[in-house]
């Protein structure tokens, strides 16, 4: 018979082996090049953070980092792609905000957001800004909501489901007003909408409008977060302004294959977290619109359940497909 | 009865082809929201098109009854057939068997194509196509496609 | 604006060393990815990226600007040789182009698209020292509305592409109005016509139709007629343009030069548009207008030109207000801002060094490819020798490889196998492929805008017409349709009364 002492004795060795086993994974790993699933094309905002890392992980973790675009409009295709490969920590995915957003966006997707992948770390986070046409007499958000309620506006957004469009939503929905929307396939079409002045505001990245606000040929208003941007410290948020749960950060994180070891996990979230955290970087980050976070792979798999959920309650209220 | 002879065969194929796209357009996307001309919905301009691509069949059918035109070719189904296979043979292979292999095999089998082959000259050429594909797109260019299996 | 203290700002920086073996480097890599269909100069440019983090600013942007443009004249090489256009521009370029091939005038083709694209390009650059303050200006008074009516103008145009039946490429235009609205509709998010397949959520790519319709479809085309030739059916001439060539190049080049430089400024598909109008206006006031289509080098002259003068002036936007006008000037941002430098209104004062070296790299890199393109003629056509029984299986592995690589994705190249099936239907049936890829390419743009002026203007149609640009682009569009119908209902006219 086997006695209560050897039975807990070897639970601890089994205990123990694993735990040994798990470092030792860790250890070794990474023995080949990682793969980075980016679901955007070359020169978007997910690609140029990817872009922006690679060289100082590839040094940082001591193998070749590889960036495979697989670009479609819903980012669903890279996100396939990456769900049903190994989970052994070689083929990672370069989450933004249609991954968070897709179920409530989409009617239907070939993964499970939440189940199917497992969380490394929400690499940054950057606020959206509010900027109107010179020509608007609106100088604050409150001037530019009483406008919205005489008037007719519009905002350009750079496109159906981007964070830039669904700020607009959610301001509308907070503020009680109705600004149409005008779709652009990105940021950049849509802040030339608002330049030649045939839209009235925009939702966009704060980097490409900080130099056309300071040229004064657009004007900010607003910008999402719960602080000011360091950048443009002048601006102030959507709270400050008066209107509260309006708002939305675009947001970058990585995603692994479920059941992706915890230990692998750390060692690439350790790798990003230094690689970030170097001023240099994170002062280059900052300038791109990219805050810093790298969180732990257990806040990033809260935070993925939290944001999946948070815009499901949304999709419940408002149309958010049109 | 030369009332109903076709006259112009090509014109009466490309009425058919028509015909059927716009008949799949009207299908398919049949459940698209249509809304108003000024109001436009993701449906209004596909099921507008493709009422014109019937409008267009239907015209074009009647033409080819009424006026005549050149006759119709022989279709090389051969060539076509091993052409488009070995395309498709790349899409098959590319992710498994690697670039050098791929080549290789696709260039040999789109070489049944030719009338005039000659197996010798196509299996080194297919051998040095295989080493500067991989050489040009993989080593130089950096494609992500791997060269060997 | 002291114009010659900034050009000799310019040279001093562009004509550095190392700006200089840059810049050479840039428009080599260029046109490698430009002559191999498919390859685009966006994927070759974004994994270039990392490396330019490591030079000066400057260097990065003058190699990456070398890239882009050197790609604009590889790319009508493949066009010219082998009938394969890799963009939406080099589709006019396979026109007359390859006709001029096939009668063994490749070299004076090939030679003419060099020339015509150095002009084009000098006179752009110039263009851009001088007045791009005020072209940025005309780009942003075109909104949703004025871009709607462009395009449209457009499409009309686009009926001159085909030199046989108007019926038949009015249809194709719709064929290709109806394949651009597969893929998610911009302004409302809803999926068209992709049966839940995600590779089709982006819309069809345009390389898989343009080398499936033109490069598979005539490959299966030309093996019915046999192999045992080259792809030359007569004598290979002289490799330079004859001085009758020469003559006739002369103001197709200037007319393509003007309209490129115009067209590429708008950010919004302008430089889609530039070698699509040029061949449009010279076939137009051409006095023989039967010979387009047949191998015209006022077709290859005019088209060639202006497609480099749009790819020049479409930097405009990107200089002066830090707005990228496509993904490609996307990624050039991004490599300023890895250096701290975030592109702007601003850059012109804070940075001249960078701004006009970068300008006056340009032309330095079109005279570069101008000396190594005209050599490379003499190779090109050697290559066109190369038994075709070979050729054809070495063009169907690159265009597999180049169709695989824009989306790393197999579907594409599958798709590009069913619409190669759809050429050779075409080719069979006397439909020009041509109309259905501009109605693809103009249709999504038209529709997009038209729907955003809707909103704007909340549903009120008049909006069109109040807005001046857009009322002349209107009765400009009108005109046109005129002009292309008349002579053709004449005939219809003619061979009605014939029959009866």
């Amino acid at each position: 018979m086997i006695g209560k002492r050897q039975l807990l004795a070897s639970a601890a060795g089994l205990l123990l082996a694993a735990a040994v086993a798990g470092t030792a994974a860790a250890q070794t790993f990474p023995a080949g090049p990682i793969k980075i699933i980016v679901p955007r094309a070359p020169g978007g905002g997910s690609d140029n953070i990817t872009r922006m890392l690679a060289p100082a992980l590839e040094k940082k973790l001591g193998t070749p980092i590889i960036i495979e675009n697989r670009p479609d409009a819903t980012a669903v295709l890279g996100a396939e792609l990456v769900a049903k490969s190994k989970p052994d920590g070689y083929t990672l995915y370069l989450s933004d905000n249609s991954f968070y957003q897709n179920p409530a966006v989409l009617d239907s997707l070939p993964y499970d957001t939440v189940k199917d992948f497992t969380a490394v770390t929400m690499l940054a986070q950057g606020p959206v800004l509010l900027i109107v046409h010179p020509s608007v007499p609106a100088k604050t958000l409150g001037e530019l909501i009483q406008l919205a309620k005489k008037s007719k506006l519009t905002f350009a957004h750079g496109g159906i489901g981007a964070s830039t469009h669904l700020v607009g939503i959610m301001l509308n929905l907070k503020a009680g007003i109705e600004v149409t929307h005008v779709p652009f396939k990105s940021s950049g079409p849509a802040l030339n909408a608002l330049l030649g002045n045939h839209v009235t505001m925009q939702f966009g990245g704060i980097n490409s409008s900080k130099p056309l606000v300071e040229q004064g040929k657009v004007r900010a208003i607003a910008v999402t977060g719960d602080r000011r941007d360091p950048s443009m410290p002048e601006v102030p948020t959507f709270q400050e302004s008066g209107v509260t749960g309006a708002d939305v950060m675009s947001v970058w994180g990585l995603h692994a294959p479920a059941g992706t070891p915890i230990a692998v996990r750390r060692t690439i979230r350790d790798a990003v977290e230094a690689v970030m955290r170097d001023p240099e970087m994170t002062a280059k980050l900052a300038e791109r619109g990219y805050h810093v976070l790298a969180n732990t792979p257990e806040e990033h798999q809260a935070q993925t359940a939290a944001i999946v959920t948070q815009w499901l309650e949304v999709g419940r209220k408002v149309n958010l497909k049109e | 009865m030369t009332l109903l002879r076709v006259r112009d065969p090509q014109r009466l194929l490309f009425a058919g082809f028509l015909l059927a796209l716009g008949c799949c357009g009207l299908w398919f996307g049949w459940k698209l929201p249509t809304g108003t001309a000024v109001r436009m919905g993701a449906g209004y301009l596909p099921k507008v098109l493709s009422g014109i691509l019937i409008a267009f069949g239907v015209g074009l059918a009647a033409a080819s009854l009424a006026i005549d035109g050149p006759r119709l070719e022989r279709w090389a189904w051969r060539g076509l057939a091993i052409v488009l296979a070995s395309l498709c043979l790349f899409g098959l292979l590319v992710e498994t068997a690697g670039l050098l292999v791929t080549t290789v095999v696709v260039i040999l089998a789109a070489t049944a194509a030719a009338p005039d082959r000659r197996w010798g000259e196509a299996a080194v050429f297919a051998i040095v196509m295989a080493a500067f594909c991989t050489l040009v797109f993989r080593l130089f260019l950096g494609l992500p496609i791997p060269a060997l299996p | 604006m002291d114009i010659f203290g900034n050009l000799a700002i310019g040279f001093g920086e562009a004509l550095s060393l190392t700006n200089l073996a840059f810049c050479l480097i840039g428009v080599l890599v260029g046109t490698l990815v430009g002559v191999l269909p498919g390859l685009g100069p966006l994927a070759t440019v974004a994994m270039l990226l990392p490396i330019t983090f490591t030079m000066a600013p400057v260097t990065a942007l003058i190699m990456l600007a070398g890239i882009y443009y050197g790609a604009q004249y590889g790319g009508s090489t493949t066009a010219i040789l082998v009938n394969l256009p890799g963009e939406a521009s080099s589709v006019v370029t396979c026109l007359d182009g390859h006709q001029m091939a096939r009668r063994g005038r490749a070299g004076a083709a090939l030679a003419v698209a060099a020339v015509g694209s150095f002009v084009a390009g000098t006179f752009a650059t110039v263009l851009i020292v001088a007045v791009a303050e005020p072209m940025t200006e005309l780009a942003l008074r075109f909104g949703p509305a004025e871009y709607f009516s462009l395009m449209l103008f457009g499409l009309i145009g686009a009926v001159v592409l085909a030199s046989g039946s108007v019926v038949n490429a009015l249809a194709m235009i719709v064929v290709g109005l109806l394949l651009g609205m597969v893929g998610i509709d911009v302004n409302s998010g809803a999926q068209r016509y992709t049966f839940g397949i995600p590779n089709l959520a982006e819309g069809i790519s345009f390389v898989t139709i343009a080398l499936g319709l033109f490069g598979i479809g005539e490959i299966i085309h030309n093996l019915e007629r046999g192999t045992d030739r080259s792809l030359v059916t007569s004598r290979l001439g002289s490799l330079w343009p004859t001085r009758d060539e020469m003559r006739r190049s002369a103001r197709p080049i200037l007319r393509g030069t003007a309209i490129g430089s115009v067209l590429g400024v708008l950010p919004g598909g302008g430089a889609v548009l530039s070698a699509f109008a040029a061949y449009t206006v010279e076939k137009k006031i051409a006095a023989d207008p039967s010979r387009f289509g047949q191998g015209a080098i006022e077709g290859v002259a005019g088209p060639e030109a202006a497609n480099n003068a749009g790819a020049q002036t479409s930097f405009i936007p990107m200089l002066t207000l830090g707005i990228p006008s496509n993904a490609l000037m996307a990624l050039m941002i991004g490599a300023l801002v890895m250096h701290g430098i975030q592109p702007g209104p601003q850059v012109l004062v804070s940075q001249p060094a960078l701004f006009w070296g970068l300008i006056a790299s340009m032309w330095i890199g079109n005279l570069m490819l101008l000396v190594i393109n005209l050599p490379l003629i003499g190779m090109w056509v050697a290559l066109l020798r190369v038994p075709y029984r070979l050729l054809y299986t070495a063009i169907l592995v690159f265009s597999a490889i180049g169709v695989y690589s824009i989306n790393n994705s197999v579907f594409d190249v599958f798709l590009t196998a069913g619409f190669g099936l759809l050429g050779y239907f075409f080719i069979k049936v006397g439909a020009e492929p041509a109309p259905l890829l501009l109605g693809f390419v103009l249709g999504p743009m038209m529709e997009e805008n038209l729907r955003r002026a809707m909103r704007i203007s909340g549903g009120d149609p008049m909006m069109l017409v109040e807005r001046p640009i857009s009322l002349g682009l209107l009765v400009a569009s009108a005109v046109l349709l005129v002009l292309v119908l008349l002579p053709k209902l004449r005939r219809v006219r003619s061979e009605a009364f014939r029959e009866a």
